[in-house]
């Protein structure tokens, strides 16, 4: 892929550093009084999701590198591997559970999810932002926690996910949580 | 830029100019172009022909002109307008910036440092000129156990390589040092309101005297002020011998030409001046898009002018 100068060092650009993929975060141009200039990034690992800076010298140059986003539908899982099917070719992705970063506590049979891929390796899976989900384990309200003027109490979906929810939700009953967060947000209706 | 921001702007340029019409400070204009320009090896320089084979530079600072203007008469001087540096462009740079340098004939480096800080004042009434501390360049460097004067070039690799795992290539133990000042020294100097750094090494003179400090070392008579960690002003004892004028505008041109860089022509008629008779003076150059920038509380440049270099 394309070397790029330290000045093509931008937002959103994505490059090699030591051979990973990294997301520029964020890029600045900076000359110190009278010296060389360089560009000082903000950079994200997307392998790890580790953040750190690095500066480049103004005659410094990195690997471009690219990565694609595929709708996948999620299939089943072994425990350590989950599998995600491309709904165009019909590949099959076995992704490591380590890689799913805890999201795979909302996927349910047949799941859509963005599947980020880099080299050929999924690198990220995304779920929906908002999955309905059933309500399996909810022990009735002890002293339950108030939470910004809610009184929430723990409670375990479908998925094995535990979530907080409120006292007039019950075992049986679908809510709509927030995969982003891990929070619910409303009862679902049906 | 919103309209709110360029009336500020307009009314800190009226307090610009009333300032030093009422300090008996001459404003001139200069040309933007010259025959000749900075030699600085760090600074790209933007050029253009008259006719065919005449090139002509944009200047990358107004100081040649001005200390032509300086050997001729003139009284104390400034400038207010437009200056380029090539390449350029971050939330602190602009290719295109507005610069505000003046000439204090007579005056010390201290006295401008007042001076600057009663500008600041008059038009940031909330400028606490009192939080002003002073460092000079060796001091910045000292929390990190780097010897700005003694440390060699393998010396400054050795501590890179210990903090980062490795260390880039660096052409001379300059550029190391610069290295080491725009990733560990500079993003330090946020937390400083108002902060003078003095006594550079005397190869960052450029145009400036060099003199012994205190501890016997070389260090140029060179001051910048910083106001929450942006550099705003850089003020010299300005030079006035032209031969040792020359021999760092030859300096600069082999780096230039060891860097792969262009080399300008040098600036004859400024060096003539300088032979001439030029005035002992003190000069001041400030970032004004930076200080507007600064006073209020923006964080990029483009917020405070009309068009950022991405919409040019």
């Amino acid at each position: 892929m394309a070397n790029l100068g330290a000045n093509d060092l931008k937002k959103r650009v994505k490059i090699l550093v030591d051979g990973e993929p990294h997301l520029i975060v964020d890029a600045d141009f900076v000359k110190p009084g009278k010296g060389q200039a360089f560009t000082r990034c903000k950079l994200k690992n997307l392998l790890n999701g580790k953040q750190f800076e690095k500066t480049y010298k103004s005659n410094e140059s990195a690997e471009e590198t690219t990565v694609s986003v595929t709708e996948m539908e999620y299939l089943y899982n072994d425990g350590t591997t989950w599998t995600f099917m491309d709904m165009q070719s019909f590949d099959q992705h076995e992704v490591p559970k380590e890689t799913l970063g805890g999201i795979e506590l909302f996927l349910l049979d047949n799941t859509k999810c963005e599947v980020t891929i880099w080299n050929s390796r999924v690198i990220e899976v995304t779920p929906p932002n908002f999955m309905v989900l059933t309500v399996t384990e909810a022990p009735p309200g002890l002293k339950g926690d108030t939470a910004g003027g809610r009184v929430m109490r723990p409670a375990k979906l479908e998925t094995g996910a535990e979530v907080q929810i409120p006292l007039f939700v019950n075992e049986g009953d679908k809510i709509k949580i927030d995969t982003r967060t891990g929070e619910y947000v409303e009862r679902a209706n049906g | 830029m919103k309209i709110k921001w360029a009336k500020f702007r307009r009314d800190r340029m009226q307090d610009i100019r009333s300032f030093f019409y009422q300090r008996d400070c001459l404003e001139v204009e200069v040309p933007l172009m010259g025959r000749a320009v900075g030699s600085d090896p760090w600074l790209d320089y933007y050029h253009t022909e008259h006719r065919a084979g005449e090139k002509l530079y944009f200047h990358t600072s107004p100081e040649f002109f001005l200390k032509r203007l300086l050997a001729q008469g003139y009284p104390d001087i400034y400038y207010l307008g437009p200056t380029f540096r090539k390449g350029e462009h971050g939330s602190r740079h602009q290719p295109q910036f507005t610069i505000l340098e003046w000439y204090r004939r007579d005056q010390s480096l201290e006295d401008l440092l007042k001076e600057l800080l009663d500008l600041i004042e008059k038009i940031n009434p909330y400028f606490k000129r009192e939080r002003l501390k002073k460092k000079s360049y060796a001091e910045l460097f000292s929390p990190l156990a780097v010897n700005v004067f003694d440390d060699t070039l393998v010396d400054l690799q050795n501590k890179i390589r210990e903090w980062e795992g490795k260390s880039p290539e660096f052409f001379d133990r300059l550029e190391a040092l610069d290295y080491i000042y725009a990733t560990r020294v500079e993003p330090e100097l946020v937390s400083e309101e108002v902060l003078i750094v003095t006594d550079y090494l005397p190869e960052q003179a450029a145009l400036a005297q060099i003199e012994v400090n205190s501890e016997g070392r070389q260090v140029a008579k060179r001051f910048e002020l910083y106001l929450n960690g942006v550099e705003i002003a850089n003020a010299y004892q300005e030079l006035t011998d032209a031969v040792e004028q020359r021999r760092r505008f030859v300096d600069d041109l082999e780096k230039r030409h060891q860097l792969g860089k262009d080399i300008p022509p040098i600036d004859e008629r400024f060096l003539e001046a300088l032979q001439e008779g030029f005035p002992s003076c003190s000069g001041i150059a400030v970032g004004v898009d930076r200080l507007l920038m600064i006073i209020s509380g923006q964080k990029d440049l483009k917020e405070v002018i009309s068009f950022d270099f991405d919409e040019w």
